[in-house]
């Protein structure tokens, strides 16, 4: 099956190693989402579930990761079974200008 | 009710069928709470008070530094060492006499976001940091205050509109305060925009008209000019608005 991986973030494009692209079909027998990020690696063979998890229980909490629309906030959320078609979408949260 | 001097002076946004002089009226009755007047809360203090928005409360504790002012374009140079919000009334003043302006030099925190927010119709993120952001996020959903969310870095910047019970919030996106760079790369333009498209949505939504940012993220990279939506649905662990759907 195939998952479709996206980013519109320049610095999760340069993770990713994508120099134009936006966004990629991804073949994939994972059977979770979990599974699907120990698949995918970026371009320095890291997993995205290395990079997306800290140590505790949530996502490296200054990215987004929608699922078909559902931003996922916790390690359980992972677990949910994927499907052909499904969209994976990777965004950095902003903050604002900052001080100084 | 609109006077000679608003028909006049609003005109060309009255023209606009879907505001008119309903809508105008509607916005001169708003109440808005911009918190932070900072790169995005300067702009969008700015517009609001060009667009007869009528009383504005900002909110900054925060004093004008000289590398504030590549991007916070309510503040000047001489204005540096003054309150943020000292500085912004002043120039809210002379842009728009009409406009009722409440400077409060406070810091948003738990203890006080209530009572600083309390009777506005809609409250802008013009913030710059992440734990400010989730405080006045659940404030304004427990309230059920319109909270439209702007963020920046560098030449990204990203928009949403929070209406409380009917679209996700902040939270559904981000519950821990993530790790935050001290200073950020920003291209004074990049915050502008941004905050012109959150000007555009209070507009619309204290008008009445046109489609929301409501369950959508608008991303905008300033690298390529790639503007990108991404529909998303509330978190269902969400702890802010998780239970609060109508």
């Amino acid at each position: 099956m195939k998952i479709k991986l996206q980013t519109m973030d320049p610095q999760m494009k340069r993770v990713l190693g994508w120099d134009r692209k936006t966004e990629d079909e991804i073949e994939t027998e994972a059977r979770t989402l979990a599974d699907f990020f120990r698949q995918v690696k970026d371009k320095d063979g890291r997993t995205l579930y290395d990079r997306f998890m800290d140590d505790s229980d949530v996502i490296i909490a200054n990215s987004y990761v929608f699922f078909n629309c559902m931003a996922f906030l916790k390690r359980e959320d992972f677990e949910r079974t994927i499907k052909d078609g499904d969209k994976v979408i990777l965004m950095r949260a902003l903050a604002g200008c900052g001080a100084g | 009710m609109l006077t000679e001097y608003d028909l006049l002076r609003y005109r060309r946004q009255i023209y606009y069928p879907y505001l008119g002089e309903e809508g105008q009226d509607k916005l001169k009755r708003s109440h808005v709470v911009v918190a932070g007047v900072g790169g995005l809360g300067s702009p969008n203090a700015i517009y609001l008070a060009a667009a007869g928005i009528g009383r504005l409360t900002i909110i900054d504790y925060d004093v004008v530094s000289l590398s504030n002012l590549n991007r916070q374009i309510l503040h000047y140079d001489q204005d540096v060492g003054r309150e943020k919000v000292v500085s912004a009334c002043e120039k809210l003043g002379r842009l728009n006499p009409t406009v009722t302006v409440l400077p409060l030099n406070e810091r948003i925190d738990e203890a006080n976001a209530a009572t600083l927010i309390d009777g506005a119709d809609l409250v802008i993120d013009g913030l710059d940091n992440f734990e400010t952001r989730l405080i006045v996020n659940k404030t304004c959903v427990d309230m059920g205050i319109p909270f439209i969310h702007g963020g920046i870095h560098s030449l990204m910047g990203e928009v949403t509109t929070i209406i409380p019970g009917k679209t996700p919030c902040y939270a559904c996106l981000c519950q821990e305060v993530p790790e935050q760079e001290e200073e950020i790369p920003v291209l004074g333009p990049l915050p502008g925009v941004i905050a012109c498209v959150q000007v555009m949505e209070a507009i619309k939504y204290l008008g009445g008209f046109g489609t929301l940012l409501a369950g959508r993220m608008l991303f905008i990279d300033g690298s390529d000019m790639t503007f990108s939506t991404i529909s998303f649905d509330k978190a269902k662990n969400c702890p802010v608005c998780g239970g609060k759907s109508e």
